[in-house]
């Protein structure tokens, strides 16, 4: 499983790729915790993100 | 910006296209100092990078037609074009996703490389306000985005909507409402960065407990796979 991470619409994201298979993930979160978890699996929604990915490093920490 | 009352600029280029199509080089050059803006509205109205730029090829196909003679103000007229072009959009995307399977969410924009869409006030592209203006007509929605991430004056937007000026204050006065009751105060993005890695750690551990102690009580999980892909939700281990 590979990890990327991106902003997208102007807030963090990650892109994983599971067995080939890419999904997105991000949440939106306020002072109480994480309020909304979004989940990215249709390809066309992914698209663009993933082009952008393999012409910039992932920006962020590295997520063991 | 060339109108009706001043003469083409004589530049090397535009003489030399005034030969075969008069003002050809004019009409280029106003639409692509506009182009971004109009890009970032149609992403703001439509979710999407990619109807975004379909819409913004559409908006070009038009100015080539179009007698730029006698247009005073290029980059009113061209804001007005994409944004009815949107609204088009969006009427028929609302029908498709009446059929939609599962929750519909917006495309993810890469907004990293293309510093103007982050450098305007761009709340109006945050994932969870898409979501919100999703449940918008688009015409609420278009004056919310013009208002909101643009800074439209309500007299701009009555004309580019075709509408009267209380008419447009009392439509972004309803879709400010109902973006704000749908949404809470933020984190800072260093802040949504370090719960995102938090998330993942403990997702990829399975640690229920260290998950349970990063959601606020009314956390949701959207997963939007439009019945193509697999569903996955918070269950779904890493």
């Amino acid at each position: 499983m590979t990890l990327d991470w991106v902003e997208t619409n102007g807030q963090a994201a990650v892109l994983v790729s599971r067995d080939g298979v890419p999904f997105g993930l991000t949440i939106d979160a306020s002072a109480q915790g994480i309020n909304e978890i979004m989940w990215f699996l249709r390809p066309s929604k992914l698209a663009a993100v993933s082009r952008s990915v393999q012409k910039v490093d992932p920006p962020g920490p590295a997520v063991s | 910006m060339a109108t009706a009352r001043e003469p083409l600029p004589q530049t090397a280029s535009s003489l030399r296209f005034e030969i075969e199509t008069g003002e050809h080089d004019d009409g280029l050059s106003v639409f692509v100092s506009i182009r971004p803006r109009l890009f970032r509205i149609a992403c703001r109205m439509l979710g999407s990078a990619a109807e975004a730029e379909d819409i913004v090829q559409d908006v070009w196909l038009r100015w080539q037609f179009t007698n730029r003679s006698v247009i005073l103000s290029p980059s009113a007229y061209l804001a007005i074009t994409a944004t009815r072009l949107c609204i088009n959009a969006a009427t028929s995307a609302r029908v498709r996703r009446e059929t939609y399977v599962g929750p519909w969410l917006p495309e993810l924009v890469d907004t990293s490389a293309d510093l103007g869409l982050a450098a305007e006030r761009d709340e109006a592209l945050k994932l969870a306000v898409l979501v919100l203006l999703e449940k918008l007509s688009p015409t609420e929605r278009a004056t919310y985005v013009l208002r909101e991430a643009f800074d439209y004056t309500y007299c701009q937007i009555a004309d580019i909507l075709g509408l009267e000026e209380a008419n447009t204050r009392q439509l972004v006065n309803r879709a400010r409402k109902h973006v704000a009751d749908g949404r809470f105060t933020r984190v800072s993005s260093a802040e949504q960065r370090r719960l995102l890695a938090a998330f993942l750690d403990a997702a990829r551990q399975g640690d229920m407990a260290a998950l349970e102690g990063l959601f606020a009580e009314d956390v949701t999980s959207y997963s939007g796979g439009g019945g193509i892909t697999r569903s996955a939700g918070p269950g779904c281990r890493l």
